[in-house]
């Protein structure tokens, strides 16, 4: 009981940034359901269940009708791929987490990424518990703004718009900490120009994609030099 | 507007695809002594290759003319 109380001490301050920006991206989202004509528990439901904040804005153009069942599938495919960026990051550190390992894979959005990927436990707390609080204290602000949103929204109208200007600053923010603390900057270079340089050839709603797939091949070239250059494996 | 049943299910599907996308690196690498160098490789240095692409795919949609 003690060790759990512990890491949960020790989680809540870390996802502080992410509370602010989670209550007032969720309050936005609930908003426009509550717009919509939505009720509440879609709201509720998707936040539990989906947990993907600009997908949960792009799936409420869905109930709107009529419903394909193939383009909501590749719309959602196609805005949430770049999850598979950071299970492949997480492997490692999601190993041993046992039972929560389930529950971490599910709650892996961008923001609990980038915490997970710059924050490790204080001395003494259990890191795998450490880990779950942030992963469940940031899903527990998402649905809670969410709701709330939802509830107000369907009282009076809220401009919410702008909002979600406080996850980018935290972004920037965990970005230029990791810049600071890593030894070789070809990653992130990499992922900022190959993403910039995909914006201007395909435009804001199909980049992703073909970003993951320069960030790729940028990545393995920069593998195989080293390699080549010990004399390892020869050119092939 | 869309019928409850259809809302569920737009809820299901979004949600079904969603967790694929997050749980689809675990199902390939499920053993860990089997997870080639690569792939070990890739996990230490996308965490810094996705944030700046998350940096961007935040700033996409600010215009430099604005």
């Amino acid at each position: 009981m003690n060790q759990k109380r512990s890491a949960l001490k020790a989680a809540f301050p870390v996802t502080v940034p992410v509370m602010t920006g989670y209550l007032f991206i969720g309050v936005a989202f609930g908003v426009l359901m509550a717009g919509n004509g939505r009720a509440l528990i879609w709201t509720a439901l998707m936040s539990v269940f989906i947990y993907a904040g600009s997908m949960q804005f792009v799936a409420a153009n869905f109930f709107t009708g009529p419903v394909n069942w193939i383009t909501i599938a590749l719309v959602t495919l196609s805005v949430n791929i770049r999850h598979v960026f950071y299970g492949l990051s997480m492997l490692g550190k999601f190993q041993n987490m046992g039972r929560k390992k389930p529950y971490m894979i599910f709650s892996l959005t961008d923001e609990t990424f980038s915490l997970l990927c710059s924050v490790s436990a204080p001395e003494g707390v259990d890191q795998n518990r450490f880990y779950f609080f942030i992963s469940l204290l940031n899903q527990l602000y998402w649905v809670a703004g969410s709701v709330l949103g939802g509830a107000v929204g369907s009282l009076f109208p809220f401009p919410a718009k702008g909002i979600d200007f406080a996850m980018t600053a935290l972004f920037v923010v965990i970005f230029t900490e990791q810049w600071e603390s890593a030894e070789n900057h070809l990653p992130a270079v990499a992922g900022v120009l190959a993403s910039l340089a995909c914006l201007l050839v395909f435009g804001a709603s199909g980049f992703i994609l073909p970003s993951m797939i320069a960030i790729m091949l940028i990545l393995s070239a920069s593998y195989r030099l080293p390699e080549r250059a010990k004399g390892g494996n020869g050119h092939g | 507007m869309v019928s409850t049943a259809a809302s569920v299910g737009i809820v299901a599907v979004v949600a079904a695809i969603t967790l694929f996308t997050r749980a689809l690196p675990f199902f390939l690498f499920r053993r860990a002594e089997r997870i080639p160098r690569f792939v070990l490789y890739l996990g230490e240095t996308l965490p810094f290759s996705a944030m700046g692409m998350l940096v961007v795919y935040c700033l996409k949609s600010v215009s430099v003319r604005a």
